[in-house]
Formats: C-alpha cells, structure tokens, sequence
C-alpha cells in the first residue's frame, strides 16, 4: 500500500484535515473521523501504538474541559463537580481534534517514505537543497536518539541520580547537552564533506533515480478531497 | 599530477598550527600509505587536499594545493575528481538506502538515469557486493556499510581516492573484508591514485608503492622502500606479569542468559562466571552481542530472560536494580568518547563519579596529577578540547575515581594508535594491579594474548570459546583458513 499517493498529496490532505477538525463542532462527525482515521491507519499497516503518553494527554485534555470550563446545563452532579452539557461536547471535541491530528501526522509519516517526499515536493519546484534536508533529518533522528540514550546511560553509571522536578530537569539537560552537542558537532563537518564532496548543490536541478511526477490523478484526488471536505462543513453546519 | 606546497594550517581554536610547512607531490596512479600516530594531522591533511578546509571546516591556511596545475580549487570543483571515505561511513550517508546513497553523487551530477542505473551496477560488481544492492544501509554490518562508502565515491570515477581511516571501527574480518576491496579497486584501475590513511594495513602493504609519515604535524618520512614499510608496522605489546589470578572469589554469575532486542534475538543461553581479579578479552565480530551483554551486566538494560548475580545483587525477570546503585561498585567506560564528557575541567570530569557517591576524593586528586603531568595539561582545561586519545584516557580515569571492583572498557583502542593503545594499556594494568577486575571489549588478539587472563568470545549471541586466549586462533573464536 505503501507509496501509492503521491507524497505531496497526502501533504494536502494533512492540512485539509487539520484545518476541518478545528472547522467542525458536530461531536458526531468529529466521532466518525476519529473513527475513519483509526480504519486507515490499521489499513496502511502504520507501526506504533498509541502511547500511554498519548492517552494521558487525551484523557487530560478531556478531563480538564468537563470540570474545569462549565457551560450549559447541569446533567451529573458529583460533590464538587457539576458536569455540564457544553463541557462534555467541548471536552470530546477538544481531546478528539487533539487525538486526530496526532494520528494525521503519524499515517502520514508513517506512510512516506522522505526521499519520495524531497522528489514529489522538487518535482513542484522546491529547490532540491531543501527538501533535501527531510531525508537528512529522518536519517540522523535515529542516530541521536541512540546517542541520547548512552549519554544517559552513562550518567547513571557514573551516579549521576536526575530528580524528577524541575532542578532534576536543568542538571539533566546540563549533563547531557554538550556531549549530544560535541558529538553532532563532530558529524555536521563529515557529512557537509561527504555531500559536498559529493557535488551537492552543483547544479540548481540534480537527477532523481526514482522520480515521484505529479500526475492528473493527483490533481483529481485533491479536487476529491476538496469538494468531500466542503460537503462535510456544510452537514456540519446543518447538524 | 597533485603537489602541495608549504602547507600549514591553524584551527580557530588552537594556538598552534595542526599541520606545518609540508610538502610533496603525487603522480598520478601512485598508492601513498599516510603514516602517522593519531592527532599527528593526517586527517587535517586530507581535508586540504580536497579543499573542505578551509571552506567546510573553517582554518587558517596557507601554501597551496595545486591540482593540474589550478590552485587552492573549491571543493565543488574538485569533487570532479577528487574523493574522500571518511572513518565512521555512519556520518557520511545522507540517504537511508544503498543504491540511493551510491546513485547520490551522480543524481548532483544530473546524469541520466539510464546511466546512474548501470554506474552502480558496474561499481557494486567490481567491489564484489552486487547482492547489496538493494538493501537498507542500517541493516548492513560494519565491513559492507563502509565498501558502500567507497562504493558511493568509486562510482563517481575519481582521479584520486583518499581513504582516512576506513577500518578503525571494525572487527578484524570486517576490516579484511575492506583492505581486499582496497586492493581490488588498486588491481583494476592503475590509474587511480589512492591516499590510505590508517594505522594498520596487514597485507595490503605489499601494494603500497610509497609512504608518507606525519609526525607532530609536519612530514617526517617519505620513502619507497618495502623493508622500511615494515619497519613503522610494529603492533606489538610487552609481556605483563600476571600471578594469582585463578583464587579469587565469584564477582559475577551469568545462568540462561537471553536477550531479545525488536524481535531479533540478540543474546542466546549464555552462562558466564568470572573471578575476582581476573581480566576478560570479550571478542567476536560487530554486532555478536558484545555491548549488549556488558550492558546487561552493568543495569544498564534490563534482564528479561534468564539470571545475572553481580557482588551480592541479582537481577532478573522481577528483581530490577537500578545502574546508580550499581554504579558504586561497576565502572564502565563507553565507547564513543564524546558521550561520556560532562564537565567542563578536567578536574570536574574526574570528580564527576567522586561527588555523585561521595566517595573517592584523594583517589581522583591523585589521577587528576597524573593526567595533568604525563599529559602536560591544566586541570581547568576543557575536556573537549583534548586529543582523541587524551580523552579515551580520561575516560578510564573518570570512570572509577571511586574505586569500583569491576570495570568494564568498551574497544579501548577503537580509533586509536598503537601508541596510544600502549599508553591506554598501562593505566588498564595499573587498575587492575590495584585488584580490580577487567573486562575488555576489544577486537586485538595480540592485545588479548598478551594483556588479558581469559578470552571470552561471541559469536551470532551465543558463547563459541571461553579459555585462555593463547590458544584463541582468531578473533571469531573459529581456526583459521
């Protein structure tokens, strides 16, 4: 399934449905799009669970509108929380919009790959040396995560004990921040050596081996999207 | 064809110049083995000759490089026809895939794509990986990851080839592996000229039609003949006294070890004593399970399968014990030497462990001296800017100023001289003279055999060989062809 959509598309799409989940207010169409997200990303097969993190934030979220931001009429009375209708509708849509554009992004890079990405978005004009910086940064997360993780492991080796508050948090980052920095440092010189080396940014257009064109399919699968999007707005405005 | 005259360079953070007045011209074809300890400025050398210093890496520079008779060119222009494999191939991929990576010098180059297709497809079969072709570059091992780095430059017909290094991070099959496909590319194109920076070549040298040896940055030696290439490849180490080794109590007790890491079985069935005041070789090839298994035994992963007893603490499925905890009792020195730098003064750096467990204070005054005279240094220097072996140096000090009983060292001499090996050695002797016990990640059989009680090795997670390692053939634990 991979790949199939045009990597600019899927972009559009992305913004069109960031856009439409803040757009609607109807909880039932916000329900079902949460819904059809979590069918395409079981579809595509996009790794990853969602995160005790993750469901934290959406609970929080969810929790913080209904007790804290009262609006129309009472319907559960708890001791000292006086649940309302609006908060519950604005408790679902705000932790809904919240949880929607998370699994967005994560279908979304979850399905392209950066390279077909830095050729889609060249083929529409974007110089080359910069949506050449994608496949850079999706090349190098990795890497520093793996670093991050020994530096700090060789921190608490060493005793370095971080408390979890905020004094914790400066000393963690104090201890960790020039070693992650010299390291980067030390490979920001070889790799501008090696692409440099290499004849990057000789020429203002270079070669894709593996071309993603922008195709009529791709301008009709926007257009699709666009006049589905409308029709939606405009049910929600009926709802 | 390539003349550098009166070369010297000064980095922006350094007082004294990295390399001085150096001279000397290539012909064209010509295989130049550069010689020299670590720091001695190859690598500064070889970013002159293609022109990243001083545009990529800033520099003061003066003389020049004369390339066909153009002088000082921009690197975009010698990219034409000169190129560089750096040391560690990890940081010079740019792309996530092989015949992405190899077809990116020739994408900038706009040739068609006809052409790129049958460019790697030449270049992959002359260094013998066509099978690679089509994988990702991390599911490599070391030895293929860095003939795709010579691959990508290769296909780019270069005039001369510069190597810096090429097999200093890897086991000594893989590092074979690359000094073969060295000598491949030398026997196919006489016209290629190849500048091979490292430290140790094995047999490549019967190739090597001149050295050049750097000392202290200048150019000490520059000479052609073949008695004289054997006389600077000496990797020997001295005979080191070892006596009452074989009483000492159980430190450590491994029972069914198994570690899985992303589905992939890293460790398998592994069982493990070892004895107080012994010192362990742990070998095997990249990726055998080495790291893993020091770092299972240090807390620093968890245990899920299996049993590890360390002193009086167990850890295993339910039992977990924090490294904090452990940490007063285990050194650990890691691999990457940047990693482990904290501070910003020596004396902070090896005082670091010392005010974290509030032990170990005369011990890290009494260090903090050492390094400072043997070295030449002030205690306020920055840590970062030591030299690379200076800083493996003060790795192992500032690991265990706090007197830990069990020290583990992660390659050592990784990247290092034999020099520096020798040095780094002697403070590993000292440590364990004061009864510590060692285990020593390391791919050096000479090393081991000499230096070490026990060879340990690994291979594909599972233990193949656990004895002396006189009898230890090579470093895969199997014999020899």
């Amino acid at each position: 399934m991979k790949n199939k959509i045009n990597p600019v598309v899927k972009l559009i799409a992305l913004v069109i449905g960031a856009v439409m989940v803040f757009l609607i207010d109807s909880v039932m169409i916000l329900i079902s799009f949460v819904l059809l997200l979590i069918l395409l990303k079981v579809i595509y097969s996009v790794k990853g669970r969602f995160g005790r993190g993750i469901v934290f934030l959406v609970v929080a979220i969810f929790l913080a509108q209904v007790i804290f931001v009262p609006e129309g009429e009472v319907i559960l009375d708890l001791w000292l929380f006086h649940i309302t209708s609006g908060s519950l509708i604005n408790g679902i849509l705000i932790s809904g919009r919240f949880f929607s554009l998370i699994t967005m992004s994560w279908i979304f890079v979850g399905t392209t790959e950066p390279r077909d990405l830095s050729s889609a978005l060249s083929n529409l004009g974007i110089p080359y040396r910069y949506s050449f910086l994608l496949i850079i940064a999706m090349r190098f997360a990795p890497i520093f995560q793996f670093e991050l993780s020994n530096v700090q492991q060789a921190q608490k080796i060493r005793g370095l004990k971080i408390d979890k508050n905020v004094r914790g948090l400066i000393r963690s980052v104090r201890f960790t921040t020039m070693p992650l920095l010299y390291s980067a440092m030390s490979k920001v010189n070889t790799l501008a050596s090696s692409m440099e080396g290499r004849g990057f940014g000789m020429y203002d257009k270079k070669t894709f081996l593996h071309p993603i064109r922008f195709t009529l399919w791709d301008a009709v699968l926007i257009i699709a999207l666009l006049v589905f999007s409308f029709n939606v707005y405009y049910l929600n405005l009926l709802l | 064809m390539l003349e550098v005259q009166g070369l010297s360079v000064t980095y922006p953070s350094k007082d004294k110049p990295s390399i001085q007045n150096i001279s000397f011209s290539l012909k064209q074809g010509e295989f130049v083995w550069l010689a020299g300890e670590s720091a001695s400025g190859k690598s500064t050398l070889m970013n002159c000759i293609c022109g990243f210093i001083p545009q990529i890496i800033p520099a003061d520079l003066k003389g020049s490089i004369i390339f066909h008779g153009k002088k000082n060119l921009e690197p975009l222009q010698l990219s034409r026809h000169i190129t560089m494999v750096h040391q560690d191939p990890e940081t010079q991929f740019c792309t996530e895939t092989v015949e992405d990576e190899i077809a990116f010098g020739l994408e900038n180059r706009c040739l068609s794509r006809r052409k790129i297709d049958k460019r790697i497809e030449t270049t992959l079969r002359d260094l013998n990986c066509s099978e690679l072709r089509y994988r990702e570059l991390r599911t490599l091992s070391g030895g293929e990851k860095q003939k795709i780095a010579i691959a990508s430059m290769l296909v780019l017909n270069p005039k001369v080839l510069i190597l810096d290094e090429p097999t200093s991070n890897l086991d000594p099959i893989s590092m074979n592996e690359v000094l073969n496909a060295i000598e491949n590319v030398r026997r196919k194109s006489h016209d290629l000229t190849i500048i091979l920076s490292e430290h140790r070549i094995g047999d490549l040298v019967e190739q090597i039609d001149r050295v050049l040896k750097l000392e202290d940055g200048g150019l000490s030696r520059d000479f052609q003949d073949l008695e004289q290439k054997n006389s600077i490849m000496d990797y020997s180490y001295p005979e080191y006294s070892r006596e009452g080794v074989k009483d000492g109590e159980t430190l450590l007790k491994i029972k069914n070890l198994d570690h899985t890491l992303d589905g992939k079985k890293i460790l398998k069935d592994i069982d493990l004593k070892v004895r107080k005041g012994e010192i362990i070789a742990l070998m095997g090839r990249n990726g055998s399970g080495k790291t893993t298994l020091v770092k299972l035994i240090s807390a620093l992963s968890e245990v899920h399968e299996g049993k590890i007893k360390i002193f009086d603490r167990v850890m295993d499925r339910s039992n977990k014990v924090q490294p904090y905890e452990l940490g007063k009792r285990i050194g650990y020195v890691f691999q990457n030497p940047n990693h482990q730098i904290f501070e910003n003064s020596l004396e902070e750096e090896i005082k670091f462990a010392t005010k974290n467990f509030s032990k170990g204070g005369a011990k890290a005054k009494k260090w903090l001296k050492k390094i400072t005279t043997e070295e030449n240094l002030d205690e306020k220097t920055h840590p970062h800017t030591l030299s690379f072996g200076q800083k493996r140096r003060l790795n192992i000090y500032s690991s265990s100023p706090h007197d830990p009983e069990f020290l583990v060292i992660d390659e050592p001499f990784s990247g290092q001289d034999h020099q520096n090996a020798l040095m780094i050695a002697k403070i590993m002797n000292d440590l364990w003279r004061e009864g510590k016990t060692l285990m020593i990640v390391t791919h050096d059989l000479e090393f081991a055999k000499k230096f070490c009680t026990r060879a340990v090795v690994l291979k594909d997670g599972r233990i193949v060989y656990d004895g002396e390692p006189d009898s230890l053939k090579s470093v895969s634990g199997e014999n020899e062809k």
